[in-house]
């Protein structure tokens, strides 16, 4: 058998996913109540990531005073809990829904190959946290009918103030753009404020014709689709009077061109509102260029604010970046950053279902133990008692220490098996936690 | 008026070139009722009677690809990038020379592509389907934005059993399906009648006036054709009346 290490972990985590999060019922709601027991830490674990974070300071050579400590702080749990609001326009049937499935890697709208499927204006909550997130503002596509068009009219034309970021998405193979146009130019485009981030994005670029030249095994257009998707980004450009680098061709189905897109996302957020946005996007559609960025820019943000920019000057994208980011992220309560791992695993595993431990488990489930044999079967076993047992633990007294005992007893172990590549020892454990779980229940 | 209506041939052959592809249409030539006053049309130097099919709806859906596939021949110019069809245009067939009838077939402009262009080119459809015996109306099976062929239709006043949807770019329905030649998956094809469904009950319309094709692929262009034919002779106006 393959073994593959933590180091290529990100080239299986590309892999589609098959599974639903069904049987991550248990799962998750294992970590949520581990959360909870979190929460009740979180001065302490603050305290422990500030003296981190301070000591990193140190060793670079900047002795912080206490009021340059105090606002540093401020500045971090600011920009952490910051909740940008992403708004995404365009026709019925363009694929909306579908981008943001494919930017951010969770199912949260329902996407619908017939019909319409977005009756009303749906505003999706990537919930991190009670409080922490990003809004997604899937508005209905304008097309559908006329009566609703003019309602819809209004409705956006409220909502666009309120926005970060707006993306118009379009269709590669479409150019029956006259809604598109007049609804931009009406009710959109007045209240895009000069400098707001926005891009037309033109989606399933691999149905542009000839879309039987889109190579399906690397997921590149052919030379003529590649000539033709210029032609389409130079006719968009024209009609709705956009610069040619605000309009970005992918495939959401196909995953391709996200990362670029992401990249031009990160560069026109300010600085204040990228970290945020960035945490939730799929780690595979963050390229090393924008993740740069996002480091580098934010620790800015922060020690500027706190009136210590000028001292750290060349060190930002040291160790001063990624200690400041990863501060961020603990403080969000969304990454699992190395340096704080040990103090804030339970803090972090609560606030995401998409933090490591669960992706790692859910790519091992997909692209390992699925293939094994006898995987398949253990899988659909592992589905049928999962709710049970939530629905078991739920009516127990003891259920957050019952949580407690499979995580400490069970899943931990199955987390660092699969990350040493020991999947072998990984399935025992697997079939062993579900075998005592049914015998304890 | 007649006048101001200017339709461009662009391929003129006999009735019995295409007959030969698609037989239905032999029975044109016993088809009594050709000198009907609508089907009047003023050429360079003489008149003629036309049964006349016009080919409308939104850019991009595959109007003059579908009339080329029915011709199987490229006379209508086609792009899969920028709208081509600027005005209206014509293939011709002679039913019967001597008495000068023909069967014709026109590729008009494709609206929805830009604010001024639609009100130029619904004036031209509405001159022209009083003049014609038959619409399709192009929609495609892998969008579902149709607030501007409901309005159009409306305004049109389009006699419903006197219109058929041509449902295109079937090959592309999902789940997508690359393979040549094209063959429909199961799962296409349930989709696909979803579809049809969805379209009937939205244009309010016979679900058996949609048919679905594959300009791209010629799939299902002789159905197009029965349909055409079948509608062609319906003795009815194209345009409702009031």
């Amino acid at each position: 058998m393959k073994v593959t290490t933590i180091s290529d972990k990100s080239a299986f985590l590309t892999k589609k996913r098959i599974g639903t999060q069904l049987d991550y019922i248990l799962l998750k709601t294992i970590l949520v109540k581990l959360s909870l027991k979190g929460t009740l830490m979180l001065d302490k674990i603050k305290t422990k990531i500030s003296a981190d974070l301070f000591e990193v300071f140190k060793k670079e050579g900047i002795e912080l005073t206490s009021s340059q400590q105090t606002k540093l702080i401020e500045q971090i749990e600011k920009i952490s809990t910051y909740q940008p609001k992403v708004g995404l326009f365009g026709k019925t049937g363009v694929g909306k829904s579908s981008l943001v499935n494919a930017l951010f890697g969770e199912q949260l709208c329902e996407v619908s190959d017939i019909a319409a499927c977005t009756r009303e204006p749906k505003e999706v909550l990537l919930q991190i946290g009670k409080s922490k997130g990003i809004t997604l503002l899937d508005v209905p596509g304008l097309g559908e009918n006329s009566t609703r068009d003019s309602e819809y009219s209004e409705l956006y034309s409220k909502l666009l103030p309120e926005l970060d970021l707006v993306l118009w998405v379009l269709k590669a193979d479409d150019r029956a753009f006259t809604v598109d146009q007049k609804f931009y130019l009406d009710n959109v485009k007045p209240h895009l404020k000069e400098g707001k981030p926005f891009f037309f994005v033109i989606n399933q670029a691999d149905k542009i014709e000839p879309f039987r030249e889109w190579d399906e095994v690397k997921k590149l257009p052919g030379s003529k689709q590649s000539a033709n998707l210029r032609e389409k980004t130079a006719i968009v450009a024209e009609y709705f009077n956009a610069q040619a680098s605000s309009i970005i061709c992918v495939s959401a189905s196909e995953k391709y061109n996200l990362p670029k897109l992401v990249e031009e996302i990160i560069f026109a957020l300010p600085p204040e509102k990228l970290v945020t946005f960035a945490a939730k996007v799929k780690k595979e559609n963050i390229s090393t260029v924008a993740a740069r960025h996002i480091e580098k820019a934010t620790a800015q943000y922060v020690t500027t604010g706190a009136g210590i920019g000028a001292a750290i000057g060349g060190l930002i994208g040291g160790p001063i970046g990624a200690a400041v980011l990863g501060a961020v992220g603990a403080f969000g309560g969304w990454v699992a950053s190395k340096c704080f791992i040990s103090s804030a695993t339970m803090l972090t595993l609560g606030k995401s279902d998409t933090c490591e431990e669960l992706q790692l488990l859910r790519t091992y489930r997909d692209n390992i133990l699925r293939k094994e044999r006898g995987g398949e079967r253990l899988i659909r076993e592992y589905y049928s008692v999962a709710p049970q047992m939530v629905d078991a633990i739920e009516k127990r007294k003891d259920s957050n220490k019952l949580y407690e005992d499979i995580w400490n007893n069970h899943l931990r172990n199955i987390v660092q098996e699969i990350r040493r590549g020991h999947y072998a020892k990984a399935k025992k454990s697997y079939i062993s936690m579900v075998k005592s779980l049914r015998e304890k229940l | 008026m007649v006048n101001d209506l200017t339709v461009t041939n662009v391929y003129r052959a006999t009735l019995g070139e295409l007959s030969r592809r698609y037989p239905v249409l032999e029975k044109l030539t016993s088809y009594e009722d050709m000198e009907l006053e609508h089907r009047l049309w003023e050429r360079d130097t003489f008149q003629s009677y036309d049964i006349q099919c016009v080919f409308i709806g939104k850019t991009g859906y595959g109007k003059s690809s579908a009339l080329n596939s029915i011709i199987g021949k490229g006379v209508f110019a086609t792009s899969s990038i920028a709208s081509t069809t600027k005005q209206a245009q014509a293939a011709d067939f002679s039913i019967d020379l001597k008495k000068n009838h023909y069967f014709s077939i026109a590729d008009l402009p494709g609206i929805g592509e830009s604010l001024g262009n639609d009100k130029k080119y619904m004036k031209l459809y509405s001159e022209i389907l009083k003049k014609s015996d038959c619409v399709v109306y192009m929609l495609r099976a892998d969008q579902r934005d149709y607030s501007i062929d409901l309005a159009s239709i409306e305004s049109l006043s389009i006699n419903r059993s006197k219109m058929i949807i041509g449902l295109n770019f079937c090959d592309k329905i999902e789940p997508i399906n690359r393979m040549l030649p094209f063959k429909p998956s199961g799962q296409q094809h349930r989709n696909l009648d979803l579809k049809k469904d969805i379209i009937a009950a939205l244009f309010k319309m016979s679900k058996s006036n949609i048919i679905e094709i594959s300009a791209s692929d010629n799939w299902r262009i002789d159905s197009l054709i029965e349909k055409i034919y079948n509608v062609s002779i319906l003795d009815t106006n194209v345009i409702n009346d009031e």
